[in-house]
Parts: C-alpha cells; structure tokens; sequence
C-alpha cells in the first residue's frame, strides 16, 4: 500500500521517492523469502525429473526440515524410499547463510555416512533444475529491486519485481544476471520467477502452484507444487508434496550424522 | 514421322514460342527448387550403423562439433594467454544461435567437473570458475586435470601444450555448415594473437568447405560449357553447329531444374556435378541430329531442283525422319536406365536418377519440336561453309584410319579390346574405397593441417559412437554391464593402426563412477574400478546429482539409464581400417557383454562412411549393374536381338572397366563421388552405340558395301560421336583445375577417360562385331 503511494508520488516528483520505493521493494522481497518458512516440517516430494526428450525420472522422499535459532536457515533431513536402489539414502543439509553450507550424505550401500563440500549457490539443488539459491533464498541485500509492472497471475494481483544483481561477484555466484519475480500482494508469496543467466540469456523459469496457509497462526505459507524449467536445455523438475505438516515438534537430533544412519 | 516434322515447321513460330513459355515456366519453377546440403541424403538410414548413429544422436547429440585448439606460441596451457580465451570464447559459444549449450565442453564449460576425494567424503566443482590468477590456483587446476583423466587429451592434450573447445552445433542441415563454422571463426579470430596458434577442426569444418568449394562449379560449368562449344565450333566451323547443340543443352538442363522445383523433389550438393551429364547427352544428340541435318541438307542440294530455302526445310525433315526414331530409342533407354534408380535407398542416388532422366527426356523433346522449328529459320550453311566442313581434317583421318582397322585387321580390335579390358579388370581389383571426407581435399590447404594437429596432439578427430543398450531401465547401473564397457573401453585403447595407438581417447560413463568410488575412497588408486555393487552405484550417482547439473551426464546416459554412449576418439578416418576393427570389436564386446542382457550398436563418423562404403560397394555397383542391364534389355527388344543388346551394352562396360581400372591405378578412391562419375558413364555410353547401329543398318539396306558402308558410317554418325566425346572431354577438363578440390580433379579426369573410352570402343567394336556375326538385325533390310 504504501508502494503504491510511493509509486504515485513518484510519477509526479523525483527521485527521493523512487528510493522510498526501492525500501518497500527490497521489504516486500524480504517478505517473500519469509512467508514459508515454516518452524518445523514433515512431508512426502515426489521428484520428477524430465529431460529433454519428455523421458521421466521419479525420486520419493521423506522429509523433514527445523528452522534454526536465527530464524532463516533450516535444517533439512532427506530420506529417499524410490527408486529400490538408493532407498535409505538419506541426505542432511544445514543452511548457512553467512557462509558454505554442510552436507553429508548417508549411502546404505556402503552403510557410511560422507559429507559433501557443496561449493558454492549456483548449482543445482539435489540434482533439480533449482539451484541452492532458488531454494535458499538469495540473500536481499545484494540485489537491486525495480517494479515492473502489477499484474494478475493464477488469478492473483503480484507485483512483478526485476531484481538485478548489486555486484560482479552476486552475479558470479547466483549465476544470474537479471531474475523477475511474480509476489502475491495478499500473502507475499512468489509464484512466478524467470531467470537470465550470466550472459544475459534466458535460463529458467518457476512456477509455483497449490498454495496452502500451512501454519495461518505464523502466516505461513508453502505450495505443495513446484516447477521448475531450464528454458536452455529443456530439462524440467516437478516437486509435488504430500501430507505436508508443520508444527510437529521435530527434535533436534533428527538432523545429526548419528541418526542418518539408523535403519 | 515427316508429316509430324512438317506439322512443327508449319507452325514453328507456336512451337518457339511455347518453348520460351515452357523455358520461363521451368526457370520460374527453379526458384522453388530446394537444396539441401545435408549428408545424411548420401547414407543408407536402414544400414545399422547409420541407423545408431541416428539413434546416438537424438538421444544423446554430438554430430556436428567443431574442435578449436588453443596451443601457446610458448609454455603449457597454464598461463592467462590461453585460458583466457578458452573462457572468452567459450561463454561467446554460450551465447551463439545454433550451439548445443549444455554439450559445449572446454575447461570453463559448466559441464567440466572436477571430482576430487576429501578426507570424508567427495566435493564435486566446476573444473575452471574463473581464469587461475596465482601460482597456487594454477597448481590446483593442474591437479584436478590430473585426477580427472576424462578431460585429458579431449579439452586438454596430452602434453598439455593444447587447450580444446568442443562445440556442437544444432542439426539444421539446410542453413548450411559454412553458419556453423563462420559462427566459431567469428569469435576465434577475436582472439588471435602472436602469443598462440589456433587450430579448428571436426566434421562440419569440412563439411563446410565442401559446401564452398562446390560453388567453383557456379564459374566452373560457364567454362565447361564455353569450351564445348568451341570445340563444336571448330568441328563444325559454323556459328550453328556450335550454337544449337549448346541451346538443347542448357535448355534441358532448365528444364530438369524445374521439373525439380515444382515436383519439390530436393537437390543436394552432391548433385552438383549433374547438370554435367545432362549438358553431355543432350549435346550428344543435337550433334548426332546437326550432322545429319548438314548431310542430307548437302544430299537435297546436290541432287539439284530446289532453292537452298527448299533444301534447308527437306533437310531439317529428312534428319529427323532418319535419325529422330535412333535418338528416341537412345534417350528413352538411357532415361529408363537412369529412372531406374529410384529404387534406391540413398536419396541422392535416387535425386541423380530423376534429374538426370527428366534432363534427358527434356533434350529429346527440344531435339524433336523446338530445335527443327528454330533451325528451318536459320539461314542454311553456305558453300563456303561446307567447303570448310567437308575439307578433310583430324576428325576425318581418325574415322578413316579406324574404318581401315575395323575392315582389314578385326583381330586387332578384338585383342586389343582384350587386352584393355583385363588391364582395366586388374587395376578393377586394386580400387579402394574410401569415404574419408579429408581426401575429397589437397593435403597441403591451411585446414587440413589444422585437422592433422587436433588429430595428433588431441584423441582424435574421428569418432566411433558405441550404444549400449540395456533390456531394462537402470541396465546400465549394472556391474556385469559397466564392467564389460569399461573392459572394451581398454579394448580399443590398445588398438593399433600402423603400429602406431589407433584410439586416442575413450570416454563413458565408467570414466565417472570410477572417479567417484576412488574419490570416495580417498583418492586410493586401488579403487579407480566399477564397484560391484548395483545400489553402491546408484546412490553415487544420486550423490553426484546433488553437487552437478541435471544434465552433466546427458551426453553418456539416457535419462532411463538403459542406453549408454560410449565415444571412441581415432586418429585414422580409414573405414578399411575400421571395418577391421569392428570386426574384432563386435565378438569381443558380445562375449563381455554375455549373460547381461544388454547388447552393443556401433555408430558414429567413421562407421557412417564404413556404412557408406558398403552400401556403395554392394548398392552402387549394383546401380551401375542396374542401368547396364535396363540398357541391354531395352536395346535387345528394340533390335529383338541379345547380340544387339550385348552390342550396344559393350562400349559402356569399356567405359566403367576404365573408370575403375584408372582408379585402381592411382589409388582414386571409390567414393559417393567417383561412383556417380561411374554411373554418368554408364549412362553416355550407350548412345554411341545406337546411333552406329542403326546407321550401319541403314546404310548396309540401301545397298552399301560393307566396307562402303563402313567408312561412311563411320565418317559420318562415328565423326559426331567423335565432336561429342572431345567436346565434353576438354569442357570438363576445365575441372582439372579446381585447384585443392579433388572431387573436382577426380570427376575430370574420370568423365574425359569415360567418354574417350566409351566413343573408340564404340567406333571400333560395333562395325566390327557387325561384320563379324552378321547380325540379323543389321542386315535384314537387304533380304527384302
């Protein structure tokens, strides 16, 4: 609301106000990373990977996920019961958002667990067309915010917010040098997104689906459908949840290497 | 027949006039024509390499890649010089139209991974982020090249002197491959400098300079045609005699584009040379037509009573009541001969079959309606002219000297005969064939070096695609399968080709899953193997898939995991070469493979062109076998005789004996090329034949003397054949000078060696067999 008063005003006089509304665009940015971002988690995600051909690879996972004490990073826990041969894979992932995230893996063919050194946000997450970053959150204050125009999408009024890449080495690391994001104006959901990869080119495109107030008391949010495209290659991931749940009171020690390795 | 002529000198100006419409039409309808450069057009697609090789390429691409090389004038690759331009023009390859993004592989592609062990557990990272700036990142791209052999002597060599850029482009054949390498040398010349050597190589390099270096025949065929008709000219030395079997010519050839063009039947490069053959037997008729036209146009003359006028419209009739019916005959054998082929499965044997027919057609339909119309209106030689042209020249001694051999010293002919045809059938036998697209160029040019360096200082520039195909999905996650493609990996590894490593590189998805279990264990080279485990092999894997891309491995597995490729690098593109390890491949790779359920398919470009070679060993001999025999069954029902059929297939059986004879003496390649020159041959030599045969028949009914009858055939029919023969002979010489283009070379000297042998066979052979046997056919107008 008080965009729109800002955008009003800034038709009509000068730049201090275009600052005001780069703030509230940067806020409402912030709002979107915050609004599924749920205490705790438990659910089921099928993975359907789709290669270019239209051939189709599905993965099932349980999952659980805790967000830490800074209220931004999560912990999640990923067990794989499909396909037969990586069942009881399990994969830990503890976010740092200051820094190098930890993951180790826990593989029963060789009843070991393994960390994996991810090296940096731009890759692929888990072996989806999102990256850590797409899923994470790329961090707000190092990209720059312009409104685009508003416009309805899914039925829904959303701002369309181009965010650009403050500096070379954001650019480097998302892999990104231009990302327009589609946020609901009535929970600060984004439904949409496209990405430009570092040359400019498009490369990606989110659609976010099945919107679901998991937690109304938080304002929580999550869609229980997520896709996402690599327009350069074709390749496609869909991630449908199931009997998702929050507020499960889910202990801490479900996210140590220890556990990973029970049953 | 004189009532139809005088109908079309009655309304000649009809007949012009519908010509020119019907020429505009066809040149109008050229516009239409589609070119398609595309090579697949020459290969068998139901020959099972072609087929895998297809079948490679839609689920894993990786036809068309051109490999640039980045060598230091000084030092390794290890140094901004080189891996800078590696990074600049790989992200401007990202970012060209046409590229296959996610196969393009060099040190700063995404999909170049370094696998490293750490002490517990496995990093997976972007071989080269950013260009090395200190000594110490230096080292650690050293290192992960070092561990992650997949790399070494594909983007980087041996001596790691040489960087490589390996960029695929996407398949759109009919934009052509010279968009694809102008796309890359764009970019690369960017980047040149005194600091390194560039060096581009791969298929579409030369594929592309096919492409350009058949355009020659845009000046080329002007040339051809020019000399032609000066040759003409100086046979007839009459402005008509070069002029007219020239306008047949060029008009038959427009009309066979046209036809093309609006039947949307495609032309491709390969046919450039066509038109060639059409311009060939069209002129060979109009010769055939013009002489006989002079000589009854004198014959009316002398006999006295008429006007020249009178003498030139009774002329142009009497030529074609007596020779029409034999040009008829001729074409129509020699266009069912060529229609024939569209029974073949290569598409531009079947596109060289219907222009080459339809062209043949057109000329005779020119040669019976707008050639008599356009004559009866051309003054008639003068006495001058005919003095000229009845003066006894070169032409006139070869006939008389070759009439004299025939009546008084047949055994010689025979024998000689003989003796040509054996030494053509032993250098028959010493023909190769080869399809190596380098050999269609001088070795010397700029490009081929630049290949012969990729070649020696990287794997090779040559591949052999190997499918492996699993019953089920996740076949390839099996041991008892990864096992055996890791053991024909080391297989062909240590294939030799003269005595020197044939294969220089190998890669599969082996090459990943035993860098990931020795990184998982530390490094310990003792673990640079396939597990044994099925579930071990997919959770790494799943692992790897958590720090790659989604489609790092598409170009080694299908997303099912039941296909994998495996790519062989060769130094060599001889497909005798490969044949023979194919041979040994295939036994070796079913006993591995045994048990599995999964079974192994060989593709790729130096299979395609092996594939290639069979076909054309099998199919083309067979095309050239087909043509032949249309000829000797057409011919045998027109004369209703075998002998006649025998006759008139003999001077063409010269003409292919010699071809192939002269290729196996200069170790000329059989190649799609030089066989369709073959089969042109084929396809001139019979009309020779016809003609003699015919007139000798005519002659010998009007009471003639053999030998009489002999010497005039021979001084008149036999001197056309002659004009013709030299004509397109010295025409196509000119292709002789198509400096660095073999094909052109080749295709030169094999048509002036067809026409020459075809013409002196038919000279000598057909008079005498005629007087030899006695043939029915030949003399039974004299019975009557």
């Amino acid at each position: 609301m008080n965009l729109r008063i800002a955008l009003l005003a800034a038709f009509m006089t000068a730049a201090p106000l275009v600052q005001a509304a780069d703030l509230n665009l940067a806020d409402i940015v912030q709002k979107s990373q915050m609004v599924n971002k749920v205490v705790d988690s438990t659910s089921n995600a099928t993975f359907t990977l789709i290669n270019k051909n239209g051939q189709q690879r599905v993965q099932k996972t349980y999952g659980v996920s805790k967000l830490e004490a800074n209220g931004v990073d999560n912990m999640r826990m990923t067990r794989f019961m499909a396909p037969a041969d990586v069942k009881g894979t399990v994969s830990l992932l503890i976010e740092h958002s200051a820094g190098d995230d930890d993951m180790w893996i826990y593989m029963p063919a060789a009843k070991k667990v393994r960390r994996m050194v991810s090296s940096d946000k731009r890759t692929s997450f888990v072996g989806t067309d999102f990256s850590y970053g797409d899923v994470i959150g790329h961090k707000v204050t190092e990209w720059n915010y312009k409104l685009v125009r508003e416009e309805q999408a899914d039925g829904a009024d959303c701002w369309v917010i181009e965010a650009t890449p403050k500096s070379d080495k954001v650019r480097e690391d998302s892999g990104y040098s231009r990302r327009l994001i589609w946020i609901r104006k009535d929970n600060f959901f984004a439904i949409q997104g496209e990405m430009w990869d570092e040359a400019g080119e498009p490369v990606k495109k989110f659609h976010m689906t099945e919107l679901k107030e998991v937690d109304p008391a938080r304002h929580k949010w999550q869609a229980m459908r997520l896709e996402s495209e690599n327009t350069q290659n074709s390749h496609k991931t869909v991630i449908q949840f199931e009997n998702y749940k929050v507020n499960q009171k889910v202990r801490d020690d479900y996210f140590t290497t220890r556990y990973m390795e029970k049953e | 027949m004189r009532g139809y002529i005088g109908w079309i000198l009655r309304y000649r100006w009809l007949v012009i006039g519908l010509t020119v419409v019907i020429t505009a039409l066809a040149i109008s309808q050229a516009r239409n024509l589609r070119i398609v450069i595309d090579p697949n057009t020459m290969l068998p697609q139901t020959h099972p390499y072609v087929a895998t090789t297809n079948e490679v390429e839609k689920v894993f691409g990786s036809k068309y890649i051109i490999v640039v090389g980045i060598t230091p004038k000084s030092g390794d690759i290890y140094q901004p010089d080189v891996l800078g331009r590696v990074q600049r023009i790989t992200s401007a390859l990202m970012q060209t139209p046409g590229v296959v993004k996610e196969n393009l592989l060099s040190l700063s592609a995404r999909r170049a991974k370094d696998i490293m062990g750490t002490p517990d557990g496995m990093q997976v990272s972007p071989l080269m982020r950013e260009v090395p700036q200190t000594p110490e990142q230096y080292a650690q791209l050293k290192a992960a090249l070092h561990r992650n052999p997949a790399y070494m002597n594909s983007i980087v060599s041996q001596d790691e002197k040489t960087a490589a850029i390996l960029v695929e482009f996407r398949d759109t054949p009919n934009a052509g491959f010279r968009k694809m390498t102008d796309a890359v040398n764009r970019i690369v010349d960017k980047e040149r400098s005194e600091a390194v050597q560039f060096n581009i190589g791969g298929l579409p390099s030369y594929l592309s300079r096919v492409e350009s270096y058949s355009e020659r025949m845009g000046f080329l065929l002007p040339i051809a045609i020019l000399l032609v008709g000066l040759i003409l000219f100086e046979a007839f030395r009459t402005f008509q005699g070069m002029f007219l079997p020239l306008v047949t010519a060029i008009l038959a050839v427009a009309w066979g584009i046209g036809t093309m063009g609006a039947a949307g039947i495609p032309m491709d490069a390969f046919n450039a040379t066509t038109p060639i053959l059409i311009l060939a037997v069209a002129a060979g008729h109009a010769v055939q037509l013009l002489k006989r036209y002079y000589e009854e146009y004198f014959r009316i003359l002398d006999q006295g009573g008429v006007t020249p006028h009178e003498a030139n419209r009774l002329a142009v009739i009497e030529s074609i009541a007596r020779s029409g019916p034999v040009m008829m005959v001729a074409g129509i054998v020699a266009a069912l001969g060529f229609f024939s082929l569209v029974v073949f499965e290569i598409t531009t044997v079947r596109t060289f079959g219907i222009f080459t027919g339809i062209g043949i057609v057109a000329a005779l339909i020119l040669e019976m309606t707008f050639i008599p119309a356009l004559r009866s209106l051309i003054r008639p030689p003068s006495a001058r002219e005919r003095n000229i042209e009845q003066r006894v020249r070169v032409w006139d001694r070869i006939e008389s000297a070759i009439a004299h051999i025939v009546s008084n010293h047949r055994r010689c002919v025979y024998a000689g005969a003989a003796a040509f045809a054996v030494a053509g059938l032993i250098g028959m036998s010493m023909v190769v064939t080869n399809n190596s697209s380098k050999t269609y160029f001088a070795q010397d040019l700029p490009f081929q070096a630049e290949d012969r360096f990729l070649n020696s200082h990287l794997g090779g520039t040559n591949t052999l695609a190997l499918l492996i195909e699993g019953k089920d999905q996740d076949a390839i996650k099996d041991p008892k399968v990864l096992h055996a493609m890791d053991d024909i990996q080391r297989f062909l590894e240590q294939q030799t080709y003269e005595g020197k490593p044939a294969v220089g590189k190998t890669v599969s998805m082996v090459d990943f899953i035993r860098r990931m279990n020795q990184s998982m264990h530390g490094d310990d080279p003792a673990y640079d193997r396939i597990p044994d485990d099925h579930n071990l092999i997919a959770q790494y894997l799943l692992l790897y898939s958590m720090s790659g891309e989604p489609g790092d491995f598409d170009s080694y597995v299908d997303n099912d995991y039941r296909l994998a490729n495996m790519t062989a690098y060769l130094k060599t593109d001889s497909s005798a070469y490969i044949e023979s390890l194919i041979a040994k491949l295939e036994p070796y790779a079913r006993e591995k493979l045994a048990g599995s359920g999964a079974s192994l398919h060989i593709g790729g470009s130096v299979p395609q062109a092996a594939a290639l070679n069979q076909t054309m060993v099998h199919g083309k001999i067979l095309n050239i076998v087909q043509i032949g025999a249309v000829v000797f069954i057409i011919s045998s029902l027109v004369f209703r005789s075998l002998l006649a059929g025998l006759m008139v297939l003999l001077p063409l059986l010269m003409a292919v004996i010699a071809n192939f004879g002269l290729m196996g003496y200069t170790g000329m390649y059989l190649n799609i090329s030089n066989s369709l020159s073959s089969a042109m041959a084929v396809g001139i030599g019979a009309d020779y034949a016809i003609y003699l045969i015919f007139r000798l028949r005519e002659e010998i009914a009007n009471g003639l003397s053999e030998a009489d009858a002999v010497r005039l055939v021979l001084s008149t029919a036999g001197k056309a054949c002659l004009f013709v023969a030299v004509a397109i002979s010295v025409g196509y010489g000119v292709l002789m000078f198509s400096i660095g283009f073999n094909i052109h070379f080749w295709l030169a000297s094999l048509i002036a060696t067809a026409m020459m042998v075809s013409v002196f066979s038919a000279l000598f052979l057909i008079p005498s067999l005629v007087l030899t046997f006695r043939p029915k056919f030949v003399y039974k107008g004299v019975n009557k």
